[in-house]
């Protein structure tokens, strides 16, 4: 069952790539050199991205009652 | 040259006899103190500066990246329960404090602000070592050492093999100071365009380097991390930034080691003034201090059974002889101008040469333009899983002394492979490792380069170190099942 919470990056990703060796189902990617990206899709909102960005680049999201029915 | 003997053994007063010799009370240091100390040896930890941590600490690099292992994992519970960490932010003083409690639980004795000045060797053996006191120099007698000073300086002294810097110079990577800034309103800087659109400042500081505002320092903001436990969203945050760069540097000879630290200083006062004038959010901030240990990255490294080299990273390698594991890249700092190198030239398994790109990028500083084939990482590795590269327990032993090991930022490596391994929880990773195969050669009564790995690794998986046991089946834990391993840790990896 999909979280409540997803996660996603805002801005000010330094690309330390903490977040992609933490994510437990591989959601985040790198657009190289620029930002990481969370997989809304995959994302099941652990928080560990969240819990570990240094920047504080990434924030939590609430995902709406009709999404999390898709 | 003056010939001086006074350093002959018989003729200096003896501090003391120990099981285990740590010499270097940084990250690797102090791992190696306390596993050795747990494990039940006698053990003295002998430390240069004024408090434990080394860089972590007194060099405010508080930025434990790269994964927690067994005492990391350990250290991040304690920094929480005293709320000295945020994200993976760690309260420098608390972080001493926190090592300074853990020393004493673990019966290690302790000597703070002594020097090493010489060591006691017979013919491949080490006996001991001399350190400068208030008293004048005492010999500490010792069955197995722990080199983790950074600089190897107890192998060099000990006449051991080393090498140091870049092959074809010896000169080292760039060598930063680090300073803290008060009154910052971080939450205005978080939510500013800059730090959002350029987080890196590299738009932004070329713009002000060609205008002249600043002195080319370095092309980018290397990272800036919130203290934790400070009044927070009250414009009154404090932040630690890693900005100021020396380049050339020689790292093993004081009167550059001098050079760099007035160097810094002076750029850390030069880079407070231009934030303040032009950050969003930092109209009233303030130098608080800058770091009293200079952040030197790479130096003198012993050479040892094994060569852990860029190319292991690039691969990802695994090593059966695995005492730790590390996921950062390559990560140099420029040499001679400023910019982050994040490839290298290495030579590919068929013999042509290539520069190699970490998986997040080519840095600030890229290759030159001479036709050289150029792969990312990304190429190499299969990014469908977890990457990670393993430390082999290889390359932390000399090529001769028998009872030495080396850990932290001074293992045998090339430059490249050294910048992926050098981070502060991969160094305590290491001195973990270094510390409970000393306590382990000790009981069996071998020498450090014959201790039984295979025992070494489940001594370590024991006290919950992450030797990727939970990534891959590694020969000597065969029998056991730790596939939930890496869910446990809570600190986990990153």
């Amino acid at each position: 069952m999909a979280n409540k919470i997803k996660y996603r990056v805002e801005g000010g990703c330094v690309v330390c790539m903490t977040c992609l060796y933490q994510c437990p189902v591989k959601a985040i990617s790198l657009i190289e050199d620029v930002s990481a990206v969370i997989d809304s899709d995959k994302c099941v909102g652990c928080g560990r991205c969240y819990n570990n960005c240094q920047p504080e680049a990434i924030v939590p999201y609430e995902v709406e009652e009709w999404e999390r029915k898709l | 040259m003056i010939k001086f003997d006074a350093f002959n053994a018989n003729e200096i007063p003896v501090w003391g006899e120990y099981d285990v010799v740590v010499v270097g009370g940084g990250m690797a240091g102090t791992g190696a103190a306390l596993a050795a100390g747990r494990a039940g040896a006698k053990t003295i930890l002998i430390e240069n500066t004024s408090a434990l941590g080394g860089l972590a600490t007194m060099g405010i690099v508080n930025i434990p990246l790269d994964f927690c292992s067994g005492l990391g994992n350990e250290l991040f519970d304690r920094l929480t329960a005293i709320n000295g960490l945020r994200k993976r932010n760690s309260n420098p003083e608390k972080h001493k404090l926190v090592f300074d409690q853990m020393i004493k639980e673990a019966g290690v004795e302790v000597l703070l602000v002594t020097p090493l000045v010489d060591t006691i060797v017979d013919g491949n053996v080490v006996k001991g070592i001399v350190i400068h006191t208030k008293e004048g120099n005492r010999a500490i007698f010792g069955k197995r050492f722990v080199d983790a000073s950074g600089d190897s300086d107890l192998v060099y002294f000990a006449g051991g093999e080393v090498e140091v810097g870049r092959d074809e110079d010896h000169m080292s990577m760039g060598c930063s100071l680090e300073f803290v800034l008060g009154g910052v309103n971080y939450q205005e800087y978080a939510s500013s365009e800059l730090r959002l659109k350029d987080p890196k400042w590299i738009k932004f500081l070329e713009k002000a380097i060609a205008e002249g505002k600043i002195p080319d320092i370095d092309n980018h903001l290397n990272w800036m991390t919130v203290v934790p436990d400070r009044p927070e969203n009250c414009g009154m945050d404090e932040v630690s930034i890693c900005f100021a760069h020396s380049r050339n540097c020689f790292p093993t000879k004081n009167d550059d080691l001098t050079r760099m630290y007035i160097e810094g200083r002076e750029q850390c006062h030069i880079l407070a003034k231009f934030i303040k004038e032009n950050i969003p959010g930092f109209e009233n901030s303030f130098l608080c201090y800058t770091g009293s240990l200079l952040g030197v990255r790479e130096s003198r490294r012993i050479v040892g059974e094994y060569r852990f080299t860029g190319m292991d990273i690039a691969y990802g390698r695994e090593f059966d002889d695995v005492i730790a594991i590390s996921h950062h890249g390559f990560d140099l700092h420029g040499f001679t101008k400023s910019g982050n190198l994040k490839w290298f030239k290495g030579t590919m398994p068929d013999g042509e040469e290539a520069y190699i790109a970490n998986i997040a990028g080519w840095g600030s500083q890229l290759p030159p333009d001479d036709g050289i084939k150029r792969v990312h990482m990304t190429e190499l590795v299969d990014m469908s899983k977890q990457y990670y590269y393993d430390i082999p327990y290889r390359a932390l032993v000399p090529v001769r002394l028998e009872n030495v090991l080396a850990a932290g930022r001074n293992i045998s490596t090339d430059v490249p492979g050294q910048s992926g391994t050098r981070l502060v929880m991969c160094c305590m990773a290491m001195g973990e490792a270094a510390g409970t195969a000393c306590a382990l050669s000790l009981q069996d009564d071998v020498n450090v380069r014959n201790v039984d790995v295979g025992k070494l690794q489940r001594k370590l998986v024991e006290n919950k170190c992450n030797i990727g046991q939970g990534f891959r089946k590694i020969p000597s834990l065969a029998d056991g099942d730790y596939s939930d391993f890496m869910v446990e840790m809570k600190h986990g990896n990153g």
